[in-house]
């Protein structure tokens, strides 16, 4: 069952009428943890996988319990360690290769998600002495169905809240609407504009495979940034939607990506709940750490990007396994370390206003759009690629290749800098919102019909 | 609450879906009324008992699916002899490389043939035909002059509507009954994109499913209106004019004409091909500019002079005659390199055979082996490996 399919629509369904027509104190207790087992079956690869998984989440659940009773900051590390070391080993990393069984282990779902939810409970268990979560609050909340396979990472502290008001949530007409409206719009986004952009990608890609053809080139890498952007954007929408008929009011992910400006502006509109993540229990931490050890003010812009160099180094290595993700990580780092590098300088030298008015600036703002774009669509090559593809493409366009396939994303993105697409408003009143839903299943189906989807998978459930 | 909410949002779909389905049904695509049950010729790419008219309606739809096609293709074209006697599923495994498959339809002649391999090379992506074989499976039948096989009936047509002037091909007769961007010639077609034209294909498919279990055609209607649009004006005055209903003409082919003996058969044969001593000029002529089509397109051919039973090959007056003239129209290609000729006339006993030159069905794998074993040596390897 994937998120994208009827399968899924009818899980939610019938996981919203369970909830429902239970009494209000199983809602929680035993509802969403028996639903979310099932979900976790229905989505599994494998039974092997499912087992992998289920004991992924019992390690966690575990070690959330000896953090709750030994708060202490080196039995925090030695668990950390440890749950880096089972994920990696689970996940098949290629530096964890040589593990026995490392490179057999069956395929999972949503492993990625859970990993970095575990470790933000125990982190935040062991700071915060009132968090004391059951081994059943911490279970339900790892495998929380509407956010297991790829979010978004919504905080504990937020899941708990919400879960005592589960036993008296009733569905009203406003919640329902805004709840079937997002995941249409989900739906949409993922079967019709996702696919669409996918499409291109793939043709683009093969033909710029074919030959040297850097404009098919930039092309295909923006057609990728499109394409992962409607895919994901598409999941959230769903997963909100599905969430909010069960008492779940998710975290929001996205916000306008395309209008960033600057590498690091990008990071916090894109993925935005996973952003925060990182920029609070690494960024922050590492920051925090190389300021105790070099504590001169004339440093910190460097140690800033520094700090944004592991934390995006992380996030690169945390979306796959092999070394490309490394290359990813590597570039993302590079950006943002970079762009932290750059906004100290210029602030420097030109003072906040004169920098505030520049940035104002219609051509600065196309440039700076255009090149962390361009920036940003070369440091994801590796994402939308085979590692034999990577190396035939380096081969083939060398550095000019890539210079002249980046300038045509340059191009194409820096004129968007004057576009501002304006927020189109649902309708107030019930029948004008039915009508839109209505409206987008149609579009979907007709879509879906007239043309052969290219892949229906959610590209970021192999994360 | 929740039930209101779908019920509505339910009611708000289907009108949507209607609207929508109308708009696009008048402008891309729409069933057309149903074709008569009475059978002219078995054979088509189904097997199943069609006229020559619904055949080319398939040929023109089916066209699509080459649009999507990701690996080079085998296609064999020709008439009956091919469609009956070269099933794919049964060569697929002889060409592991190639996506095997048949545009050939009964009662075709070259220029049938030709406008098959016209909707082929329209459909399919460029790239894929420079790496794909055409077989071009024929016998001197299908060179049969152009009017022969004109049913003149168009039963979703009212009798007033009836083309009038030259007779025109099954292809063409389909096309013009089909909406305008079915149709090759259609000015709407020639302008379209060909994503529209390949998604109104696929819908048309599912449209003329559909008009099976419907209790009346309403397609019938949009396609009066669409004939009515493209229609020329003297045939708008003449279905104003309320003039008398023109009657059916009688089956060009008896009803019992597979019972008949071979010799028989002949007979009917010996009638269509007319008395002259060669095949049709025009349609020699549509034969080579089949090959020359096809050469330019980048794919490689394979001329299969079909194999017919012994009584066929010595009663048959232009039998003798026909080898030549296919070599004699064969030979200024044959420098291209992409050009083969293979003649499998006698390649199969007479036991192999149903009547006249068609296959028996129990004898498909037999028939499978031989074209497996003359194709292979010439169907060249793919660069790539694949």
């Amino acid at each position: 069952m994937t998120i994208n399919s009827l399968g899924f629509l009818a899980f939610v369904a019938i996981a919203a009428a369970f909830f429902h027509l239970a009494p209000g104190r199983w809602r929680y207790r035993v509802v969403l943890p028996l639903v979310s087992v099932a979900f976790l079956a229905f989505t599994a690869s494998s039974f092997w996988g499912l087992i992998t998984t289920v004991g992924f989440v019992a390690a966690l659940v575990a070690a959330t319990g000896i953090i709750v009773r030994y708060r202490r900051s080196g039995v925090m590390a030695l668990i950390v360690v440890a749950i880096l070391l089972i994920y990696c080993w689970l996940k098949g990393y290629t530096l964890f290769a040589w593990l026995p069984f490392a490179t057999q282990m069956p395929a999972t779902i949503g492993m990625a998600y859970m990993l970095i939810r575990g470790l933000q409970l125990i982190v935040d268990a062991r700071e915060d002495k009132q968090l004391r979560p059951g081994l059943l609050d911490t279970f339900s909340f790892l495998t929380a169905w509407p956010c297991l396979v790829s979010g978004p990472v919504q905080r504990y502290q937020e899941f708990a809240a919400q879960s005592v008001g589960m036993a008296s949530y009733r569905l009203n007409e406003q919640v329902f609407l805004e709840a079937l409206g997002r995941m249409a719009r989900g739906w949409f986004c993922v079967l019709v504009l996702g696919d669409i952009a996918k499409h291109f990608w793939l043709g683009l890609k093969a033909v710029a495979y074919e030959g040297v053809y850097p404009l098919a080139f930039g092309g295909s890498q923006l057609a990728f940034l499109v394409y992962v952007y409607a895919d994901f954007s598409g999941y959230t929408d769903i997963v909100i939607g599905a969430g909010r008929l069960v008492g779940l009011k998710l975290p929001e992910n996205f916000n306008r990506p395309f209008e960033a400006r600057s590498f690091l502006e990008f990071w916090s509109r894109w993925h935005m709940t996973m952003s925060n993540w990182f920029k609070t229990y690494v960024y922050n931490p590492v920051l925090r750490l190389l300021a105790t050890r070099w504590p001169a003010p004339a440093a910190a812009n460097v140690l800033a990007s520094i700090a944004f160099f592991v934390t995006f180094f992380l996030v690169g290595m945390w979306h796959g396994t092999t070394g490309a993700f490394a290359v990813v990580g590597l570039l993302l780092g590079l950006g943002a370390s970079v762009n932290q590098l750059y906004r100290g300088a210029i602030r420097r030298l030109l003072g906040k206003q004169a920098f505030a008015r520049l940035s104002a600036h219609v051509l600065y703002g196309m440039a700076a759009k255009g090149l962390t774009f361009a920036c940003l669509c070369v440091a994801i090559i590796p994402l939308g690629m085979q590692e034999d593809e990577m190396r035939a493409a380096v081969g083939r366009y060398g550095i000019t290749g890539l210079m002249i396939s980046q300038l045509f994303v340059f191009l194409v993105m820096a004129p968007t800098a004057l576009v501002h697409l304006p927020t189109l408003q649902a309708p107030r009143s019930m029948a004008g919102k039915c009508f839109v839903i209505a409206l987008t299943i149609v579009a979907i189906e007709m879509y879906v019909f007239l043309f052969s989807a290219a892949d229906g998978r959610f590209f970021y459930q192999q994360y | 609450m929740v039930m209101k909410i779908l019920l509505r949002i339910a009611v708000f779909y289907i009108v949507i879906n209607l609207a929508a389905y109308g708009i696009l049904s008048m402008s891309l695509g729409h069933p057309v009324a149903t074709l008569p049950t009475q059978s002219v010729v078995r054979g088509g790419r189904n097997d199943v008992l069609s006229t020559l008219e619904e055949m080319g309606m398939t040929l023109l739809l089916d066209s699509a699916a080459f649009a999507g096609a990701d690996r080079p293709q085998l296609v064999v074209f020709g008439a009956s002899g091919a469609a009956s006697g070269i099933r794919p599923n049964l060569l697929q495994s002889g060409f592991p490389d190639y996506q095997v498959s048949s545009l050939a339809m009964a009662g075709s002649n070259m220029t049938e043939v030709k406008q098959a391999m016209d909707e082929f090379l329209w459909a399919a992506p460029a790239a894929i035909v420079r790496q794909s074989v055409a077989v071009i499976a024929i016998g001197y039948l299908v060179f049969h002059r152009h009017e022969v096989f004109v049913n003149g009936y168009r039963p979703s047509m009212p009798p007033s509507l009836f083309f009038k002037g030259q007779p025109e091909s099954d292809i063409t007769q389909a096309a013009r009954r089909s909406p305008a961007i079915l149709d090759p010639s259609n000015p709407v077609r020639l302008i379209m994109p060909k994503g529209i034209v390949v998604a109104a294909k696929q819908r048309f498919i599912v449209w003329r499913q559909l008009n099976d279990f419907l209790p009346w055609n309403v397609g019938d209607w949009l396609a009066r209106r669409s004939q009515w649009r493209f229609q020329t004006p003297d045939m708008r005055a003449d279905e104003k004019s309320n003039g008398p209903v023109v009657p059916p003409p009688p089956p060009f082919l008896p009803a019992d004409f597979e019972k008949l003996s071979i010799r028989e058969q002949m007979a009917y044969a010996t009638r269509w091909m007319g008395p002259g001593p060669e095949v049709d000029r025009g349609e020699q002529e549509m034969f080579t500019a089949c090959l020359r089509q096809a050469l330019q397109s980048g794919m490689h051919v394979i001329v299969v002079n079909m194999p017919l039973p012994g009584e066929h090959r010595r009663n048959a007056h232009l039998f003798a005659t026909f080898k030549p003239t296919l070599q004699r129209l064969v030979n200024p290609f044959l420098s291209s390199g992409n050009l083969d000729l293979i003649d499998l006339t006698e390649a199969l006993d007479d036991g192999h055979f149903s009547d006249f030159g068609h296959a028996k069905p129990e004898s498909l794998p037999e028939w499978a082996r031989v074209f497996v074993e003359h194709l292979q040596p010439l169907v060249k390897p793919l660069p790539t490996g694949r």
